[in-house]
């Protein structure tokens, strides 16, 4: 019986020491190690290597945090420029004539990341659109987008859109969906039981996964730093390596 | 210490002070992680790096219901599996060939630049080393967080997408084959 006692607290010993277990348990655990040598040394090893695991952790190299901080204040600083919006236009304010001016200015400098106003009916709208598609399912009949250009990992598209009779000139800005990772290109995807497949992120959180063959559609997102692609399956979670070229990893378990 | 969620929520906003926090937080585990993988010190820092470097680029997207801790885990593993994928590319020579004269290596460590230490402090400390990193991958990788990174039976489930039944029963078989190995050697 008291073999059968001693396996039992020698399962337990690991949760035991971490805190884990519920206060039955522990108690349990606790009385026999008093009064069981052989379990009493078992319990004073597993202290003794965790004194060991302690000894052996490192401190990081001299100098480790201000590397760090030294590449991410350079990111900093490229997100920051890309952030800022230098111009913004009120499309009513002035009606037909600042509207023309608006249309010049943009449609002469078709790289400026700014997003432009609208106002409707007096309300000011700002608004994102995430493709020159969107941009022209949302507006009225008669818009034309050029295709979306990206610079620094944000997408620029133009659509001429009218309002009341007034054109204008409405440029989008998005964000690219994960670091260095386009729209509508297809990627490398690594499954975890070693097939090959490819990968491809749309706008509006649509992914398309193509596997052997067979193509199947998802909806995405990110989370803790994975992309994650969910069907009525379930969820496959990747993430992503630079190399020569981004690929998608999925992550095993 | 600052609230870990006020911190992030601040890093989120770009401030760097509050990320740098973050970074002091987590580096030594990040780096011993990294360590039982690389066992060299230069990729270890550079894998390290880039785990931070991850985390900063994908703040944006972190949601404050989730653990960072957990988050930090799966990029530390992350990168973990990229610098042996790109290791196995380069050589092909067996996981455990390091190729560069030995000077990073962390198992044949010059004791005497640290002369303060006792020597036979320095063979156990490589005894655990070596004991952990013969443990099987699966075992090694929940060993790792639970001895360096300080996580719950249930943040390793979280973070290795396993339950926590396997959790116990892997941390459980890792102490015992360390304990094992040590003993054999007589640091134990």
């Amino acid at each position: 019986m008291e073999n059968k006692i001693c396996e039992r607290v020698a399962d337990l010993l690991s949760e035991y020491i971490d805190g884990g277990l519920d206060a039955k348990d522990a108690e349990f655990v606790r009385a026999h190690i008093e009064n069981c040598a052989e379990c009493r040394k078992a319990y004073g090893e597993l202290l003794a290597l965790e004194k060991l695991f302690d000894e052996a952790a490192e401190e990081v190299p001299e100098g480790f945090l201000s590397s760090v901080m030294e590449r991410v204040a350079k990111e900093k600083q490229i997100a920051d420029r890309k952030k800022k919006h230098p111009f913004v236009f009120s499309r009513k304010v002035g009606g037909f004539a600042i509207a023309a001016a608006v249309m010049l200015t943009v449609v002469a400098s078709p790289l400026i990341t700014s997003v432009l106003k609208n106002n409707v009916g007096g309300e000011t709208d700002m608004e994102y659109v995430s493709s020159p598609e969107m941009a022209a399912d949302d507006y009225l009949a008669g818009d034309r987008a050029s295709p979306a250009e990206k610079n620094d990992g944000l997408y620029n598209a133009e659509a001429e859109v009218s309002f009341d009779g007034v054109k204008d000139v409405v440029e989008s800005v998005k964000e690219e969906p994960y670091y260095g990772v386009d729209f509508g290109k297809y990627y490398t995807a690594n499954m975890s039981d070693g097939r090959v497949g490819r990968v491809l992120l749309e706008d509006r959180g649509n992914a398309t996964l193509e596997i052997d063959g067979e193509s199947g559609s998802y909806s995405y997102e990110i989370m803790g730093g994975e992309i994650v692609l969910s069907d009525e399956n379930g969820k496959l979670n990747f993430y992503l390596s630079y190399g020569d070229s981004i690929s998608f990893n999925q992550v095993d378990g | 210490m600052t609230d870990e969620k006020v911190l992030v929520s601040r890093a989120k906003d770009g401030d760097t002070e509050a990320f740098a926090e973050i970074v002091s937080l987590y580096q030594k585990a990040v780096y011993n992680s990294a360590l039982y993988i690389a066992k060299n010190r230069e990729d270890a820092e550079d894998i390290a790096q880039e785990v931070f470097l991850k985390l900063w680029r994908t703040l944006g997207s972190y949601r404050e219901d989730a653990s960072l801790k957990t988050w930090v885990a799966r990029l530390t593993k992350n990168c973990a599996l990229d610098y042996i994928r790109d290791r196995n590319k380069k050589s092909t020579s067996s996981l455990t060939d390091e190729d560069d004269g030995g000077e990073n290596d962390v198992a044949d460590e010059d004791i005497s630049s640290n002369p303060e230490k006792s020597f036979e402090r320095e063979e156990r400390i490589k005894a655990v080393r070596k004991a952990v990193e013969n443990l099987p991958g699966p075992i090694r990788e929940t060993l790792i967080l639970r001895e360096f990174h300080d996580m719950s039976y249930a943040e390793i489930a979280s973070a290795l997408g396993i339950s926590e039944g396997t959790v116990k029963s892997r941390v459980s078989r890792g102490r015992e084959q360390v304990k094992e190995f040590l003993k054999n050697g007589n640091f134990l």
